[in-house]
This record gives C-alpha cells, structure tokens and sequence, in this order.
C-alpha cells in the first residue's frame, strides 16, 4: 500500500533524480590542473600536528571561567543597586530611611559660610540696598512687642507659624 | 582511498599538495554538481568551485577532524554559493530586477541540460526555494545525505533540517502536480 503510493508520488518517478546537466568534455581534469597550478602559488603551511584526541588540555580556567563571569556579573549588578540606593537614600547602614543624601549629608558636612560661598553670595549681598538695611534699623529701633502682634494679626500670620518660628 | 589516509598523507613533510590533489580528484566533481545545481550555470560554478577549492586547500593546516573531511569541504563551497547568490540577488535588487528569473532563464537556455520536460519542470520548481531550502533540498533528494551530515554542512539542527526538507518537498510536489497531474 505504502509502496504503491510512493509509485504514484511524482518526485519518485523513474529519472527524476539522474543528473540532467552536462559539462564542456575534459572540463574535470582541466579544472583540477588550475586549482593545482593555483594553490602551488599558494605558500604552504605546515599542517598542525594534533589529532582530534589530542585537543589542547581544557585547564582549569576552561571550567571555572563561566562561574567567575556570572559571580562578577552579579558583583556588578548588586553594586550598582546599592550604589543606586545610597544614592537616592532610600537605603542606610542600619537599615533605616532617610531623604537623599544631599540633604541628609548637606547640613552634616557644610558649614554656613561654606553654603554661602557655594552660593556665591555674601551678607553684604543679601542686604546691599541701602534702603532694606535703613528699614531694618528703624524697626528694630522704633517696633515694641505690641507693633509686632499687630502686624502679624494684620497679616493673619497663624498661631502655628509663629510657633514653627520659635 | 578513505579521507584519513589523505590526511595522514598531508601531514607528511613535503606531501601536502599530492594530497591535496588526492582530494581533488576524490571531491571535485561531487561538489561541482552540488554548486551547479544551485547556480544554474556552468561557468559561475567553476568560478565557485575553485575559490572553494582554494579555500580549502588554505584552511586544511587548521582542520583538526571534529567534523568529517568531506562535509567540511562541502560546508566551505555551500558558503562560498550561498554567499554568490546573495551578493547576485542584491545586485539584480539594485539594477530592479529579479534574479530568480535570471535562474530560471539561465535553466531554459543551458545548451547542456540534457534531460526531458518533467527534468526540467522538477529543477524549475526547485529554483523557486529560497537559497538555503534548496541547498537541503538538493542535498537530500538528490545527493541522499544523511540529515546528520547536511546538520554538519549547513550548522543547522536536524530537526530543523527535516522541517525544511518536508516543507520544500511538498512544495516541489504540488508545482509538478499542478503542471503534470498525478
């Protein structure tokens, strides 16, 4: 049954797999003359003397180099993590959260002065015009305790600003 | 003479182009009808065939017989043909036109193509395979390799190989089909 309809399958009729193509006479000969007359032009390397049993020994690097790779790769990914989140202060050595290290650590390690000199700016800076520093002194002068819970009930300061001031 | 006494004979000082012509004269022929078949043409086959000899001839020093001598030095001259047709189908890209015509013509109008109309229809359906499907095809129903070896020649799994093989079959089948009945 197989048989017979592997007889009806026309890829497996009679000549179909004959080689239909021909070639100039003598064309294999020739041919094999140049490829001879073409590598002799060739310099000739001397053939490597190992058998297929004989491969290069795999030391021990061979085995362990992958493990090393993925150990160094998870070195890598597990600093870069930390590195993220020291940055970004959402992780501390005792475990506890802070805000970002530049305020956490700012006020640790800057001075006043130093701030200001960052800032690029001075005292003087802040008070230049001459009229802001007149106002300061005539206040400071001529203000009593009731002047100023005046202006502050004027300028409906709230109770709790006032203690946040404090 | 087996491929592994050619080998033992390369290795001796001195002999290296005697076994290589060895070779030669074992493989050549196979592998001409193995790149003629796929280019249609005599000419661009010879060309083919001898840069794949050469190529052979200068990677030999650096065999080392993982795979068997014979589908090394067909792997070489299926990449050296896969590699001409690409580069043939670009340029009749570029210039708008289509190389599988261009095959087909140089099929119609070889003066050495011998065999009858049902020869000719099979080798006509084959070209419209794309490149590497023809190569498995060619190398299988033609040539009878084992799946094994054309995994070896064309670095591609087995099962892949069969996938491609039965696809390209059927394909074939259908086109005679069509133009002769069953």
């Amino acid at each position: 049954m197989i048989q017979d309809k592997e007889k009806d399958n026309i890829l497996e009729r009679g000549n179909l797999k004959e080689n239909p193509f021909g070639v100039p006479s003598g064309y294999f000969s020739s041919m094999q003359d140049e490829v001879m007359a073409k590598i002799s032009a060739i310099p000739v390397v001397p053939p490597q003397q190992y058998e297929a049993d004989e491969a290069p020994h795999a030391g021990f690097m061979t085995y362990f180099k992958p493990a090393f790779a993925m150990a160094a790769m998870f070195g890598i990914i597990f600093g870069l993590g930390y590195g993220a989140m020291k940055i970004t202060g959402t992780y501390t050595d005792d475990g506890s959260v802070q805000g970002t290290l530049v305020s956490a650590n700012a006020s640790d390690e800057l001075s006043e002065d130093e701030v200001i000199s960052i800032l690029d700016i001075t005292i003087e800076d802040l008070f230049a015009s001459q009229e802001n520093s007149d106002t300061i002194e005539v206040m400071e002068q001529t203000m009593s305790n009731e002047d100023i819970e005046q202006y502050l009930i004027d300028s409906r300061v709230t109770t709790t600003s006032i203690a946040l001031l404090e | 003479m087996e491929d592994k006494e050619i080998l033992e004979i390369y290795r001796k000082e001195g002999k290296q182009e005697f076994a290589f012509n060895l070779l030669v004269q074992k493989y050549s022929e196979r592998i001409y009808w193995h790149i003629r078949k796929l280019t249609c043409s005599h000419e661009d086959s010879n060309d083919i065939l001898q840069s794949s000899l050469v190529k052979v001839w200068e990677h030999l020093p650096d065999f080392r017989e993982e795979a068997k001598l014979y589908t090394w030095i067909y792997r070489i001259a299926t990449n050296e043909t896969l590699t001409f047709l690409k580069k043939k189908r670009l340029n009749a890209m570029l210039s708008l036109s289509n190389y599988d015509n261009t095959l087909a013509n140089k099929l119609q109008s070889d003066p050495s193509f011998n065999g009858d109309k049902l020869q000719m229809a099979l080798h006509k359906a084959i070209l419209h395979l794309p490149d590497k499907q023809r190569a498995v095809f060619n190398l299988r129903y033609f040539q009878e390799m084992k799946y094994e070896e054309i995994s070896e020649i064309l670095d591609t799994s087995v099962g892949a190989l069969k996938a491609s093989y039965h696809h390209a079959y059927n394909k074939v089948k259908t086109e005679l089909k069509e133009q002769f009945g069953d």
